[in-house]
């Protein structure tokens, strides 16, 4: 059984059709990545597998459960979390208060203290600016915030869009070794990514996307080495 | 003749003001003086040749005789008044190339000295309150300040001036030095003291000054509650005046003894219920809203605002709520045999519930709740996708709020003793929408200030009651221009509410450089 797996699904905004049928699954431990163009559906994908939209047709399947009709809060409670493009810290809430707000279904308050201090262990920055506004941090430390917001909920699965979005290329590397990290300590990965080389390089497998259509799939290696995605995205 | 050139020394301020190098300062107060000069000097010829009494009606004959200096010909009369608005000007001017503490010593010594002439029946109100005797006569001769109490009060500000930052230093340098406990005893002490005060104000400044201190309260009741909604969850709720409403006529219907008595019960069985039933009318609007953002939440809440007065002036509910005939004969609160019957007794029971309102929301404000919350106000789709489960923190949002309101409305009705339909209109939404934007969102002390400065300054200066929404909106404008966050915006103590949890990555956590914001 697949940790997630999207069956044949479709998703419109009003009557303009953004996900003309999806297919995909990502097996529990896996890094998968999901690249393509501006425009393609990735961000569309990302939310219909959150409940942020629904599916018109087609199911999300969660650990081998349907997810339609599930809160989207509710959905995290069950280990699935998203890092939302641009960040999306709460600006006039400190480092802190973000990290608390990403616990906000759990009671083990002894977890919670220990996953804290994991995450400042991965982000040493932030343990710095723990009482700051996080509306004052950098680009990348906003982006490792909110990061690590999502892992205070201790999913099985994180959800990452953009990443590397808006960021300078030090700090992008930065990020994807953070990522890599947090992969090995267990959590499976589903990354939404424009930046096709990196991101094939840090997946083991991968999708490609374009206008609403899943055009390839394989492992990461391969589609780094096929020639349309090399002509395409990896400006080859 | 003092005061028409004030106008002048002002705009010569004004333009030097705007002068990028104070070195040619002096041409600009020649530029003001030449300018003062000719727009008086216009006015008086036009007022001279055409009869604007239709519009303004103290624009008499005498009036312009007296701007006229008495002369015959206005000619002459200019003449003479040029000089008067050629030294105003230089006046003015003079001001602004003083330094900044002294040109704001009198400022605020012009300030204080007319307010209190236009403050004057006031104050003398208040004096023959406190003192036997006529002790304003010592101040006001006919009404109008007398020129040595004016000296004195100006001399007054001079030295508070010179006096507080020196007192202000040497409590902020021995204060720290004090130990915990002492300093816990000294702000306790301060705080016993600023009690104190409250309690024994409304003896202080007799019942009028009283009645005015209970409107606030009313309003710092609304404002704490709309605050949760507005302020912290980031909802913008048009419709307060809905749960304003539910508590009054909850409270009406329940006590009065009029044609539409009930149960006659007591205010006190009374209040808690209105409280619990403007929670509920909250929780009930909530629910079909709780879906919209932003603007539309706003127009769909200002509905609801309108649907509750439509409601109260209904044939439909009127055997029951008595229409536009209102609720009548709604007792004053009573303890045993006491009634609270004056507006001083009555301010008591306004503030105690002000101060449990503050506790209360003071609480709620750092509690965790409070932070979702905010975290909603910043992002609501972030806050819902990271697994917060929005639509009940807004819902309680509303409900929490909903219940001041009721308070508040509660309270009014047996103040009042009636109500009316036209008591709920919309404009209380919007004032207590007022209070929390000009006060600073989010800030409990910025709502304290916020409602002393909208809603008890007009009703001091009664006699420009006609131009209060002319303040708020001058106020309004002000506030967003320049400062945005409110008067007192929020502070930054939410930042530096909990203990830093130490990096496991070896990196100790900086804490003293950290809170700033």
């Amino acid at each position: 059984m697949h940790l997630l797996e999207l069956r044949d699904v479709r998703a419109a905004y009003g009557n303009l059709e953004a996900l003309h049928g999806i297919s995909l699954f990502v097996d529990e431990g896996e890094i998968v990545s999901l690249i393509g163009a501006n425009g393609a559906g990735k961000t569309t994908t990302l939310r219909t597998i959150c409940n942020l939209m629904s599916p018109t047709t087609g199911a999300v399947l969660f650990d081998g459960r349907d997810t339609r009709g599930v809160e989207v809060h509710e959905l995290v409670g069950h280990g699935m979390v998203m890092v939302p493009e641009n960040r999306g810290v709460f600006a006039r809430m400190s480092v802190y208060e973000n990290l608390l707000m990403g616990a906000y279904q759990r009671n083990d308050k002894d977890g919670v203290r220990t996953d804290m201090d994991m995450v400042t262990g991965l982000f040493p920055r932030l343990g710095e600016r723990m009482k700051q506004p996080a509306g004052l941090l950098s680009g990348g430390e906003q982006q490792m915030l909110a990061m690590g917001r999502a892992l205070m909920t201790r999913p099985r699965l994180l959800l990452m869009d953009e990443p590397s979005m808006g960021l300078a290329p030090v700090l992008v590397d930065q990020i994807f070794e953070k990522v890599a990290n947090i992969s090995r300590q267990g959590t499976t990965i589903l990354l939404v990514e424009q930046n096709a080389r990196r991101a094939l390089a840090l997946a083991n497998r991968a999708y490609v996307m374009e206008t609403g259509r899943l055009t390839l799939e394989g492992s990461a290696a391969d589609l780094a080495n096929d020639p349309a995605v090399i002509e395409a995205y990896l400006g080859g | 003749m003092v005061v028409l050139p004030r106008p002048l020394a002002g705009r010569g301020l004004l333009l030097l003001q705007q002068a990028p190098n104070r070195r040619v300062g002096w041409m600009r107060v020649l530029a003001a003086c030449l300018a003062g000069i000719a727009a008086t000097g216009l006015f008086i010829l036009f007022i001279d040749a055409v009869s604007i009494r239709h519009m303004f009606t103290h624009a008499s004959p005498a009036l312009v005789a007296y701007m006229t200096m008495g002369q015959e010909a206005p000619a002459a009369g200019l003449g003479l008044f040029a000089v008067a608005a050629l030294a105003a000007g230089a006046v003015g001017a003079g001001l602004a190339l003083m330094p900044a503490y002294w040109r704001n010593t009198i400022f605020m010594a012009v300030l204080l000295v007319v307010g209190m002439a236009l403050l004057s029946e006031l104050i003398s109100q208040v004096l023959r309150q406190i003192l036997n005797g006529r002790p304003d006569r010592l101040l006001f001769s006919q009404g109008a300040l007398r020129p040595a109490v004016a000296a004195i009060a100006a001399a007054a500000v001079f030295a508070w001036r010179g006096l507080v930052p020196r007192i202000r230093l040497r409590v902020r340098d021995r204060l720290p030095q004090l130990e915990p406990e002492r300093q816990r005893q000294v702000s306790l002490a301060v705080r016993g003291a600023g009690v104190l005060l409250l309690l024994v104000l409304p003896w202080l400044v007799g019942s009028y000054l009283s009645e005015v201190l209970a409107n606030v309260g009313l309003y710092l009741l609304m404002a704490l509650g709309l605050n949760i909604a507005v302020g912290l969850a980031g909802l913008f709720d048009l419709g307060y005046v809905t749960n304003f409403a539910v508590g009054a006529y909850l409270m009406g219907v329940l006590t009065n003894s009029g044609p539409q008595a009930t149960g006659e019960f007591n205010f006190w069985l009374v209040l808690p219920v209105s409280i619990l039933a403007a929670m509920f009318t909250g929780l009930l609007l909530a629910l079909p809203v709780i879906r919209m953002r932003g603007d539309y939440l706003a127009i769909a809440t200002m509905g609801f605002g309108e649907i509750i007065r439509l409601l109260a002036l209904s044939d439909w509910l009127s055997p029951l709520i008595g229409g536009s005939q209102g609720i009548l004969f709604i007792p004053k609160p009573n303890i045993g045999a006491f009634t609270f019957q004056t507006p001083q007794h009555l301010f008591y029971i306004i503030l105690a519930a002000s101060l449990v309102m503050l506790v209360v929301i003071n609480r709620l404000d750092l509690s965790l709740t409070g932070r979702r919350w905010m975290a909603i106000r910043d992002d609501e789709t972030v806050a819902n996708a990271i697994g917060i489960d929005t639509t009940w923190i807004k819902t309680l949002a509303f409900t929490l709020s909903a219940a001041s309101g009721g308070l508040a409305g509660a309270i009014f009705a047996s103040k009042l003793g009636t109500i009316f339909p036209h008591s709920f209109s919309l404009l209380i939404s919007m004032n207590v929408l007022c209070i929390i934007i000009v006060g600073g969102m989010g800030s409990i002390r910025g709502m304290v200030l916020g409602t002393l400065v909208l809603i008890g300054v007009p009703e001091l200066l009664r006699e420009f009651a006609e131009f209060r929404f002319l303040l708020y909106g001058i106020l309004l404008m002000a506030v967003a221009i320049y400062r945005p966050g409110g008067l007192m915006p929020a502070r930054a103590r939410h930042y530096r509410t909990e203990p830093a949890p130490q990096p496991a990555g070896g990196t100790p956590a900086t804490s003293s450089s950290a809170a700033s914001g």
